[in-house]
């Protein structure tokens, strides 16, 4: 008997080794990404959900930026609106009303009818019948007083005050693209998403892929998907993800380390992409805690450029304002505090100062790649060499919003990625009411030199929001800069590049300055 | 013996109030708050302060342990705070794939595990028994997010014998009945996605599966010399019986109760999910979700999460309590010494 069991064991083995040593011709066969008409896409995590009223996370908006549309889209490379769901709008004179004219025989992918009715349906959903977990709702909707049917494809929307960013807003991914009213009363748009895009969803299969078809009914024959299949993989691990492309099971990786990129750089079969990126990385002097002198003298004893050329290897700028070079309102006249640590070691010791408290984060963030601890030690150096002694606390992501919240520190590290490109979404920061927002907490200031300087920058960022935009609105927001400069709240560090991947054969590719992707144009030879 | 196992049953009870108690009040004590995350960037303290009274968490904690113990029997563990799916929907579409592997990787590291260790026992201190070792000692120090990816550029991308991760080619559409890829696909007769099933399932089984058979052929190994160095192992070999015979009826029957138990606790954390191989080989696992999730201050997944292991860990041991009694004639469960 025992004679049996083992030589069955033998045998399963045998079987088992025999089954892998010969398994290599299949795989090519059945290899989803040799197929030219199925595109594989690899992100670094799985989408968060499929409601674009709710989720706020890139890898989720990688996703539904396939299926959904809004009313207004951005240009390809740019964030200058154009018109998508509506063919056509108008903005009476007093900034107040919205006339959003609509494009005709629209089916939602559940052949709901994409109209005016629709259209207020959704602004409902973001407004009057918001829940509270709708992240962008007050963010693109919040100033929306009231929507009204004109006629079949007219809409009108009514705001309680003029505010330039609105149509902007209406061409993000998050909050602004319009879901199938049908779906969203009876179905489950978090798992089973109903939008009017390029592509329809068919399947997801949590922590593995999603997977969309091209939509044959689609309403833009200039918008029509290249590909019939597009897969959109989650592979966490980045070097994974990227054996994973060099083998030919993914066509296009995103979120690449700057590291790793030298070696894709080398293969002859991948293009690597670099796009620049609508973030800010930065550090945040806390105003409740620092004066505007101690402000300065620390900002002049940071060599930014030396800093970002050492973490970064070349794929970041350098930030010389807070707004990225792109985005309406940006000035390269604006002016930081110089690298001075003479200056700075003279300062310090005359105001007494020897010892900072510091939180920063242990992950990499989208605006800082090499991780906020990274980031703090190599700046610990520079405060030493000026006297200045540093106790960091490190704290994972989820924790550290708590602490930045909470306020107990000298300094902390921060950074944004823009939502819509218009300058008020990076500037509006520093005028904030909102702890978790504003970590340099300007509108608490202690001092009363940064208190009226709050109360003067508030007024500017209210003033240029209402501004209609043009050169006028953006020389607004180049003189808010170089007044938030002045008062050394920030030191702007850098704009990280968003790094991507693609096979050879892949062509339109196109990684947007939102970090999104839309993917109807992309084809394979 | 009926008896004896309704009995630990029931001792389920107060572990699972006992690991629910302990986990619901940390959470709530020392997690990070779970609005800001869920809210994301733009969430103010008003919008924070709205989430957190719809999901109860301004509600006493006593409340909220209650209303929580209440749902939960009646197999309601609510929403992910994160995604809001239900909870039972999230571990559901992932938990298969950690039965899966899990269930691959004991497989393989119990019989190689076990042949191993009864072969170095047998040829004590030959190469054999070397080299063996070192294998072992290698399998529970190896980082396995370094071997796993030492795998995949071998076996991926030099040989292209093997797909680097996942569990099935995304060409391949999976008719989800028990979520066991392999079972699943056979259901539907459909070999080649069985076969393209095992193909993925082989790298990141045998990286989760080498620990444990590292764990497993010591334990096999020592319990053996200890079995062989026995007077009845003297007395086999005395009456003239094979070696073969001696060493597996007489030596290795009487030297599995500790292997057993490592084996049946192995599984059991292996069912907890692995995180370091799903992370590596794109594994849609249980493990690297519960990580995120914390991370994420998901409270829900989090404390139904470790409900699920813990009772798999007293059924695991329950398990190879009843096996002891099969392996050893003399163990009577639920019986009065005399």
């Amino acid at each position: 008997m025992n004679k049996k069991i083992l030589s069955g064991i033998l045998a399963a083995i045998l079987a088992v080794s025999c089954l892998a040593s010969c398994g290599s011709g299949d795989d090519s066969d059945t290899s989803s990404s040799g197929d030219s008409d199925t595109l594989v896409y690899a992100q670094g995590a799985d989408p968060r959900g499929l409601d674009p009223q709710i989720v706020d996370d890139g890898e989720s908006a990688k996703v539904t930026n396939q299926i959904y549309e809004g009313l207004l889209q951005y240009e390809d490379d740019s964030t200058e609106v154009k018109a998508c769901l509506a063919k056509d709008w108008e903005i009476s004179d007093d900034g107040l009303v919205y006339t959003f004219y609509l494009q005709e025989g629209v089916k939602f992918h559940d052949g709901t009818d994409f109209n005016a009715e629709a259209v207020k349906y959704n602004v409902e959903r973001n407004t009057i019948n918001k829940t509270e977990d709708m992240t962008y709702a007050d963010f693109v909707w919040g100033y929306v007083s009231g929507v009204e049917v004109v006629d079949e494809y007219t809409v009108n929307i009514t705001l309680s005050q003029p505010s330039t960013p609105f149509l902007a807003n209406l061409a993000m991914v998050f909050g602004a693209p319009m879901v199938s009213p049908t779906a969203a009363e009876e179905g489950d748009l978090m798992n089973e998403p109903v939008g009017t895009g390029p592509y329809k969803f068919v399947e997801w299969k949590k922590d593995q892929y999603v997977k969309l078809e091209a939509n044959e009914d689609y309403w833009n024959e200039d918008g029509k998907a290249q590909i019939t299949n597009v897969v959109i993989r989650t592979i966490e691990d980045a070097s994974t993800k990227i054996l994973e492309l060099q083998s030919g099971d993914v066509d296009i990786i995103d979120g690449i380390d700057t590291n790793q990129v030298a070696s894709l750089e080398s293969d002859s079969n991948i293009t690597v992409n670099t796009t620049p990126g609508m973030n800010i990385n930065y550090m945040a002097y806390n105003a409740e805690r620092l004066d505007k002198e101690t402000r300065v003298a620390l900002s002049q004893s940071v060599n930014v450029e030396e800093l970002v050329a050492g973490l970064y290897n070349g794929y970041a700028e350098v930030a010389t304002t807070i707004l990225p070079t792109f985005v309406p309102g940006y000035s390269a006249d604006e002016t930081q505090i110089a690298y001075d640590p003479d200056a700075a070691k003279a300062t310090l010791e005359e105001k007494g100062v020897t010892s900072l408290h510091v939180i920063t984060y242990t992950n990499a963030r989208p605006y800082n790649t090499a991780t906020g601890q990274t980031l703090t030690e190599a700046i610990q150096g520079y405060f030493s060499e000026v006297g200045v002694e540093v106790e960091i606390d490190s704290y994972d992501w989820t924790t550290y919003k708590d602490k930045a919240i909470a306020g107990d520190y000298d300094i902390c590290f921060y950074g944004w990625s823009g939502d819509n490109g218009d300058p008020d979404n990076f500037l509006n920061l520093l005028s904030d009411t909102n702890a978790g927002m504003n970590v340099a907490r300007f509108n608490l200031a202690t001092n009363e030199d940064d208190q009226e300087a709050y109360t003067a920058y508030a007024e500017m960022i209210s003033e240029a929001a209402q501004e209609p935009s043009g050169d006028s609105r953006n020389a607004m927001y180049a003189e808010m800069e170089q007044y938030v400069a002045d008062l050394a709240l920030w030191l702007p560090i850098s704009h990280q590049q968003d790094i991507t991947a693609c096979k050879a054969n892949v062509q339109n590719f196109q990684y947007h300055c939102t970090a999104t992707v839309k993917l109807y144009k992309v084809t394979k030879s | 013996m009926v008896k004896y196992i309704l009995k630990r049953l029931l001792m389920l009870i107060p572990v699972l109030i006992g690991v629910s108690l302990i986990v619901f009040v940390l959470l709530r004590v020392a997690a990070p708050d779970p609005a800001p995350v869920v809210l994301g960037e733009h969430a103010t303290e008003e919008s924070m302060e709205a989430w957190r009274e719809v999901n109860g968490l301004n509600d006493n904690i006593v409340k909220q342990y209650v209303d929580f113990i209440v749902n939960a029997v009646q197999g309601d563990f609510g929403e992910s705070y994160y995604t809001n799916t239900s909870v039972m929907q999230e571990i559901g579409a992932r938990f298969p794939a950690t039965i899966e592997i899990a269930i691959f990787a004991i497989i393989v590291a119990s019989i190689f595990g076990i042949l191993i260790g009864v072969v170095a026992a047998v040829k004590k201190n030959s190469i054999v028994d070397n080299a063996s070792m070192v294998l072992s000692l290698v399998g529970v120090s190896i980082p396995i997010f370094w071997l796993g990816i030492l795998l995949i550029i071998l076996f991926t991308k030099v040989l292209g014998w093997l797909p680097a991760s996942g569990r099935i080619d995304v060409t391949f559409s999976v008719n989800d009945i028990t979520g066991l890829y392999l079972v699943d696909t056979l259901i539907a007769g459909d070999f080649a996605a069985f076969k393209n099933a095992l193909w993925h399932l082989i790298l990141p089984g045998m990286t989760l599966a080498l620990y444990t058979l590292a764990i497993i052929s010591r334990m096999t190994r020592s319990s053996m010399l200890d079995t062989l160095n026995q007077d009845y192992i003297r007395t086999a070999r005395s009456k003239g019986l094979s070696e073969g015979k001696v060493i597996i009826k007489h030596g290795l029957r009487n030297a599995l109760m500790p292997i057993v138990t490592v084996i049946g606790l192995q599984l059991g954390s292996l069912l907890g999910g692995a995180v370091l191989t799903e992370t590596v080989f794109a594994w849609p696992g249980i493990g690297s979700y519960t990580v995120e999730c914390i991370n994420k201050s998901d409270f829900p997944v989090i404390q139904a999460v470790v409900l699920i292991i813990a009772t798999i860990f007293v059924f695991m041991n329950l398990i190879v309590d009843i096996i002891y009694a099969f392996l050893d004639p003399r163990i009577k469960y639920g019986r009065k010494e005399a």
